[in-house]
């Protein structure tokens, strides 16, 4: 699996590259796409716990964390809105949670930490419909 | 390693680069279009653990009534009819309604009393259903998403705020199948008009078509058709279905089209209708008590009695699921729902006056047959209404902090859960919060089912009735 996502990162890249000129984004920048991006993760990494995919979870978990990152950095970096940085603080330190407690082999926890997580998504989206 | 990960998605662009992943999902390849897991998973989910109810009936006030008109009192408010909002009120607070936000606004007319020994407060709106106060649980800190009332209505019946997925019905129908084999598990009614978005609020969605709600029409003939044509015997028809079903099996593609073995299915079930669902739906042999009960006799509450008593007699029969959306009263052309933008005191006279003795009369005869103990019966609106007054006497939409209710089995009776602000703007404690997802856990979990274990593989994606949110409201719980 993590041979097929590499494969298609790298043609995406390459995909991109080609129609815009340019493979580099700036640190801070974040869109619809990559807010599409985080839900789309978000739903293959509740299906994942829900079909009790422990691997997959891992890595959609971890996924998401880096996509979490990015989102928390852009409020860092720019200042935008300081409950909003409050939120994505939150996101990451219950992505770290869920992480966590898929490596512990905890999946029901992590299912419910889950829910807790993308409440929070939906909190922030209450801020930036 | 963590930082050539986050330069390595910086580098994607992630912007127009998303659209090419388009078809592919994180941790789970290509999509697959195939049917191959969605015919695996046909068969019913059954109980997780020991159920509270057999049924639901989920009533939906089309239009979103006003709570602070109806059952939550704000002496506040009413200290400040007339005065501008105070600032910190409206925190996180958006509208896009025409007129912005206006000025505290209370009908004067109104009056309140606390009624049982639960004391809960009523307006004088509905005096009927507040003799049911101490059977009733409040959840007076709901929230939702969206303030149209299409996608906030979808939401409610189906957890998304675009047509497509299940709704709560066809979940419930899909997990715990049918009580009776002669009657459909998730039945819908509505007294002259459908709601908003129309029939995708109980669609099957993804969900086997088999599991989507059957329509019963308003009046005195619910079910077009029931009768067998006179110039078609038994046997004739028996014989002509019995053929068709062998046919259609042998199809090499039959087992993967769901849509045809819900036809079929539903073939079989409407020849077992003819001869019980007849019955089911007659209310004419209910004695007047009853009728009076459920003020089938008067006729702005008439013909909502009509529906809730048949909703009675299904869920008696062995419905899992009665949805039953409030339609308006015969008569005034001007009121058609719940939806007071403007002149609310007559708005809301005339719907409360249309659903008070009803609902009232259910929860009474339900109780008075023992039924109430394995009945859920839900009060479900899309959103709220603002304190604040649009056009001089009417309310705006407000999904920040609204009440809903159930009685029924398995709940703390005469108990409110959570508040709202001094106002009715806003819930006021976001940990109370119960978003539709938690109403909907909650249903779930009196029937014996667990919402996060009740999925359905779609696209080789584990799908459930909660999408990715959903907790119980254990708080409400005996």
């Amino acid at each position: 699996m993590k041979h097929i996502v590499q494969f298609l990162l790298a043609f995406v890249i390459s995909f991109q590259f080609l129609v815009t000129g340019s493979a580099k984004a700036s640190a801070s920048e974040i869109d619809i796409d990559l807010m599409k991006f985080i839900e789309q993760t978000n739903d293959s990494l509740g299906s994942n716990l829900m079909m009790n995919n422990q691997a997959d979870a891992i890595e959609d978990s971890e996924m998401l964390r880096e996509l979490l990152l990015m989102v928390e950095e852009h409020f860092e970096v720019n200042s935008l809105n300081n409950q909003a940085l409050k939120i994505s603080n939150q996101a990451v330190f219950i992505s770290n949670d869920l992480r966590a407690s898929l490596y512990m082999n905890d999946v029901e926890k992590a299912k419910k930490i889950h829910v807790s997580l993308s409440e929070n998504c939906q909190a922030c989206h209450k801020i930036f419909e | 390693m963590i930082d050539s990960k986050r330069q390595f998605l910086r580098a994607l662009g992630l912007g127009a680069s998303c659209s090419a992943l388009n078809g592919f999902i994180p941790g789970m390849g290509f999509m697959s279009t195939g049917f191959a897991n969605e015919v695996a998973s046909l068969g019913e989910i059954g109980l997780h653990h020991e159920s509270k109810i057999d049924s639901v009936i989920w009533l939906h006030q089309n239009g979103a009534p006003s709570s602070m008109d109806l059952f939550d009192y704000k002496p506040y408010l009413h200290e400040m009819d007339g005065q501008d909002i105070p600032e910190h009120f409206l925190q996180g607070v958006t509208t896009s309604s025409a007129g912005g936000i206006g000025k505290l606004y209370v009908d004067p007319k109104r009056t309140w009393k606390q009624y049982g020994k639960s004391q809960a407060w009523f307006s004088d709106l509905l005096p009927n259903l507040a003799e049911c106060a101490d059977d009733m649980t409040f959840l007076r800190s709901c929230k939702t998403v969206g303030a149209t009332h299409s996608i906030s209505i979808l939401k409610m019946n189906t957890g998304e705020l675009r047509p497509g997925r299940p709704s709560l019905g066809a979940w419930v129908s899909y997990a715990l199948g049918s009580r009776n084999s002669d009657l459909p598990p998730y039945v819908v009614m509505y007294n002259r008009t459908q709601p908003r978005a129309g029939t995708p609020n109980w669609s099957a969605g993804f969900l086997p078509a088999m599991h989507q709600g059957t329509a019963f029409l308003p009046g005195e003939s619910p079910i077009l058709y029931l009768q067998r044509p006179d110039l078609v015997s038994t046997a004739q028809q028996h014989s002509a279905l019995s053929f068709l079903k062998e046919f259609d099996s042998k199809n090499p593609n039959y087992q993967y089209d769901t849509e045809l073995q819900a036809r079929l299915r539903t073939f079989g079930l409407a020849e077992r209708m003819q001869q019980a669902a007849a019955q089911v739906v007659d209310v004419k042999n209910e004695n007047e008590e009853t009728k009076q009960l459920y003020g089938i006799d008067d006729p702005i509450s008439g013909s909502y009695g009509q529906v809730l008593l048949r909703a009675r007699r299904l869920v008696e029969n062995g419905v899992r699921f009665v949805h039953v959306i409030s339609g308006h009263p015969e008569g005034d052309a001007s009121i058609v729902d719940w939806d007071a933008h403007s002149n609310l005191p007559k708005n809301h006279t005339v719907m409360a006056g249309m659903v008070d003795k009803p609902i009232a009369g259910l929860i009474k005869d339900l109780k008075a047959r023992g039924l109430l103990e394995r009945t859920l019966v839900v009060w479900a609106q899309e959103f709220g209404r603002t304190p604040w007054g649009e056009s001089g006497n009417g309310r705006d939409h407000n999904p920040y902090g609204y009440t809903q209710w159930m009685a029924g089995g398995g709940l703390k009776k005469g108990f409110s859960y959570g508040a709202t602000d001094e106002i009715g703007l806003n819930i006021l404690d976001p940990n109370t919060a119960v978003d539709t997802y938690d109403l909907h856990a909650t249903v779930l979990h009196l029937m014996g089912l667990d919402h996060m274990k009740t999925t359905f593989v779609h696209n080789n994606r584990a799908e459930r009735p909660t999408v990715n949110f959903g907790k119980v409201v254990h708080d409400v719980l005996i």
